[in-house]
């Protein structure tokens, strides 16, 4: 196994000081590899993201764990060499292509800029290497969407923008807070088969944070699923698919229309995962997800359970694993 | 608060004026003229050689109650003009409207000087002037208020069951617009009372032997040089009166505004 | 973008005649008119006869609506009439006025644009910090400083007792810039310490807003100090709404000049219009009024249009 491109041990977030929006989390990620993070909105996905490049809003500064890039804990760094890693080894591609474009700024400034301020190129050199980002990207026209504003792209083609932005440095590390959600379908593919098609190129090590089943499937290697701030399981992406051990994990896949049922239309509805994640002020002890797992009982209720082996790089934190599939066999 | 405090304060001082006061505020003295402040005399004496501390305390009387009357004039005017304006909608309300943009385009103490050219000269005619003035914002206020709550689901149940239009104006409308008009008034008297010294200090305000702060800044300006505490002291008062409005106001305003008071938090 | 302006300005014109009228039976309303004026002035005893010609001369036996129709052609022909105590005609009077009011004004909006953006500035970008107490606190003083206050202490202590500045009087910059500029610097700080605090509070507001965005946080994850992204992420977007409140600002600038040309003694229109409407040349009052509301409507109308050529999202208005 190679060495981790960024690790994650032990990640706390604490809101104002008293919730825990993300508890314990440890994960890492090596070059060349997917990473999906998964779970429900709320569930801290884009809090740790955030946290890994300390960008997170005052409200949450508090921050305890390590996060290992390049042998450096970026937490304990300061702020000055932490922007250093910020755009060039490390680049973040956020949900809203809308809105995390400035609307006054032209889009080759805004590419261009990473580049001045990494790099140290002059303006001249950046603008040339935005024009041939943007032509990797495949964006028609490059020489007009250069000096145009991001008001006159459409949402997919300002996340290649964004896209071409994250690659400007040839970072180590993408983290992808849900690059694809606003967008269309079809224009989705097409976004993660450039960041596939990137990734291969340069080798870099891909967070991808998402709540859709299907982007997991094609785009992961290993898969984390996160649930209330804790991680609950982590299983290399087939692995996942086949035999998930948690049951909140076997919820998310039963969410899911599955393509052999297709046919069999209306005959078995999806299946719901009953209950709604808690509030972040009122987290049961114990395992978090047991008021809505139908296999808890009295320990799920006392104590959040250990991370427990569950087969070949696969983890899952429950005191009944594989309660389902018992059942049904 | 510490708007409250001022304004009571102040307040206070007003009314016991009489019992405060180390002289009558008129009694002249030609053997002190000019006097600067000594223990005899806290703040010094004026060009008469009146105790300028005791004219300070009378004039607090009549600048405040200048300031407090022009914002009662204009609530008593501009809220149920607004209110009406806003309900009724359609014509009424775009010329009422137009007419108070028109009045908004004109800065605030040239109108004042203007409205008080025509009145004349005098405290009663610049409180009338700085009350017109100030007519349009509250007007607007409320108007905005009632728009916005006009299609609320009980404000509609009340007419449909028949409730008379003044009927809901006044019970089911006022009374849930009444809390920017009570923030928008605090800062109101500050602002009056700037206006009225305004006046005064031009010649257009309170005419002698009236004397309000801003009149006596009026008097005291030609001897800057010689007696710069005689200037000094009646323009801190202003100051310290407007001062604990406009804090008075801001804190009304958290006070009574719950969500701008989390935002203000937040911040 | 042309119809955009065209627009406005359609807007702009209701608003132009509203005013007019109210200037128009305001003046109708002072007490004295122009027969009044001849007749105390003449030497001889005036008859009824006498004083019913004088009033069809001048118009004033026509209906008020014919007399207003002649006024608005008379001032759109650029005639404001003649001066009740001079007897020259009153644009020639105000012409030479605006030049000293325009330049201190022009000065204290600097100062104050000076202080107050980059002060707002830090205050949206580190909420409870030092720096953001001390905009509240300024805030709330200028806002609440009499202009006579201010500038009687700046005459005390930097004219009268240190001899820096000239305590009062205008020079033109073209006749002396240095000591233009001398002369100037005292009213423009007394001017501008109230428009510094309503700035301030723009600048802090318009800030936090635009730190909210997501682009900023953008900004963040490229690595960008946090001047960086103030300075080239932040602060163009700040101005826009910045740059229409210093427009909006003429009403404020004209109201301060009354009494900051009352108080250093500037020969700018708003003392002229103190000492018109103390010595009842209202023909000039008229005309100062009027042509103030003017201003001040257009300033708001520019203010619209510049917002749209700013604003690269607007222009496809």
């Amino acid at each position: 196994m190679t060495a981790a491109a960024l690790k994650i041990r032990g990640l706390c977030v604490q809101i104002d000081g008293r919730f825990d929006v993300v508890k314990n989390l440890s994960f890492s990620v090596c070059p060349g590899e997917t990473v999906c993070l998964v779970g429900e909105s709320g569930c801290g996905k884009s809090i740790s993201a955030l946290s890994i490049l300390r960008l997170l809003p005052p409200v949450a500064r508090s921050v305890a764990g390590e996060i290992y890039f390049n042998g450096q804990n970026l937490l304990g760094l300061p702020e000055s060499e932490l922007r250093r890693i910020r755009g060039n080894d490390i680049a973040m591609i956020f949900q809203e292509p809308m809105s995390s474009l400035n609307p006054l700024r032209t889009i080759g400034f805004q590419i261009a800029e990473v580049m001045m301020l990494h790099m140290g190129w002059s303006r001249a050199a950046a603008w040339a290497r935005a024009a041939e980002l943007l032509e990797i990207v495949r964006i028609p026209d490059v020489p007009q969407v250069l000096d145009g504003y991001p008001h006159q792209l459409s949402g997919g083609m300002r996340q290649r923008v964004m896209l071409a932005m994250a690659l400007a440095c040839k970072p180590a590390v993408i983290l992808a807070d849900e690059p694809t959600t606003a967008l269309d379908v079809t224009i989705q593919a097409q976004i993660t088969g450039l960041l596939a098609e990137m990734q291969q190129k340069f080798g870099t090590a891909i967070v991808l944070i998402t709540h859709d089943m299907g982007l997991v499937a094609e785009n992961a290697d290993r898969v984390v699923v996160m649930y209330a701030g804790r991680k609950v399981e982590e299983a290399p992406v087939q692995e996942f698919f086949q035999h998930p051990a948690h049951p909140y994990s076997r919820g998310l896949l039963n969410s899911l229309p599955q393509l052999g049922a297709a046919n069999s239309c209306g005959q078995e509805r999806l299946k719901e995962i009953p209950g709604m994640v808690p509030a972040l002020g009122d987290l049961p002890s114990g395992c978090p997800f047991f008021p809505r797992c139908e296999h808890s009982d009295g320990i799920c209720r006392e104590q959040f359970p250990s991370y427990e082996s569950v087969g070949i790089d696969h983890i899952a934190a429950c005191w009944h694993p594989r309660a389902m599939e018992e059942n049904q066999q | 608060m510490a708007g409250a405090l001022i304004v009571g304060l102040l307040l206070l001082v007003a009314l016991l004026a009489p019992v405060l006061s180390p002289y009558p505020p008129d009694a002249i003295n030609y053997r002190h003229l000019l006097s600067p402040p000594s223990t005899e005399h806290l703040l010094g004496t004026d060009d008469l050689g009146r105790d300028i501390l005791s004219r300070l305390l009378y004039g607090a009387q009549l600048s405040l109650s200048a300031g407090i009357s022009a914002v009662i004039l204009s609530v008593l005017v501009g809220v149920p003009v607004g209110l009406v304006a806003g309900y009724a909608g359609g014509m009424t309300d775009e010329l009422v409207m137009r007419v108070f943009d028109s009045i908004i385009a004109l800065p605030p103490l040239v109108l004042a000087l203007t409205i008080s050219a025509v009145l004349g000269p005098g405290l009663v005619n610049a409180t009338i002037a700085i009350a017109i003035v100030a007519v349009p914002t509250y007007a607007r206020l409320i108007r905005g208020q009632v728009l916005s709550i006009k299609n609320n689901d009980y404000i509609l149940a009340a007419r449909s069951v028949g409730v008379s239009s003044r009927a809901v104006l006044f019970r089911h409308i006022l009374p849930n617009v009444i809390s920017p008009i009570i923030v928008q008034a605090a800062l109101g008297v500050g602002f009056a009372i700037i206006l009225e010294s305004s006046l005064s200090f031009i010649g257009l305000g309170a005419q002698p032997p009236t004397s309000t702060w801003g009149s006596m800044v009026q008097t005291s300006f030609q001897y800057l040089e010689l007696a710069p505490w005689f200037v000094i002291a009646p323009s801190v008062a202003i100051f310290v009166a407007v001062l604990g409005a406009n804090l008075l106001g801001e804190g009304l305003r958290n006070f009574l505004d719950p969500n701008q008071k989390k935002a203000a938090q937040k911040t | 973008m042309f119809a955009f302006a065209v627009r406005r300005t359609a807007a702009a014109i209701p608003v132009l005649v509203m005013v007019s009228l109210i200037v128009f039976f305001l003046m109708r309303l002072l007490p004295g008119d122009i027969i009044d004026l001849i007749v105390s002035q003449a030497q001889v005893d005036v008859s009824e006869e006498m004083i019913a010609e004088l009033r069809r001369q001048y118009g004033l036996d026509k209906p008020v609506y014919v007399q207003y129709y002649v006024w608005v052609r008379q001032i759109l022909a650029g005639d404001f009439g003649l001066s009740f105590r001079s007897h020259q005609p009153v644009i020639e009077i105000i012409l030479p006025r605006l030049m000293p009011t325009f330049q201190i004004g022009l000065a204290a909006l600097f100062f104050s644009s000076l202080v107050a953006i980059p002060l707002g500035a830090i205050s949206a970008a580190r909420p409870n910090s030092i720096w953001d107490r001390i905009g509240a606190f300024g805030t709330f003083i200028g806002a609440s400083m009499p202009y006579f206050l201010v500038g009687g202490l700046l005459i005390y202590f930097v004219s009268l007792q240190l001899g820096l500045l000239p305590p009062s009087g205008f020079v033109s910059p073209t006749d002396d810039l240095t000591d233009s500029i001398r002369h100037t610097i005292m009213p423009a700080i007394t001017l501008a310490l109230s428009l510094t605090a309503i700035l301030i509070r723009q600048a802090r507001a318009s800030f936090s807003d635009v730190l909210q965005h997501p682009y900023i946080r953008t900004a963040y994850a490229k690595g960008l100090s946090e001047t960086r992204v103030v300075v080239q992420h932040a602060m163009k977007n700040a101005l826009l709404p910045i740059v229409t409140i210093l427009g909006l600002q003429l009403g404020v600038i004209l109201s301060g000049a009354v009494v900051t040309e009352t108080v250093f003694a500037v020969p700018g229109i708003g003392r002229l219009l103190v000492d018109s409407i103390l010595g009842r040349d209202y023909p000039i009052v008229q005309a100062l009024v009027l042509l103030i509301a003017a201003a001040v409507v257009l300033a708001t109308l520019l203010v619209d249009i510049v917002y749209g050529v700013l604003d690269p999202r607007s222009s496809r208005m």
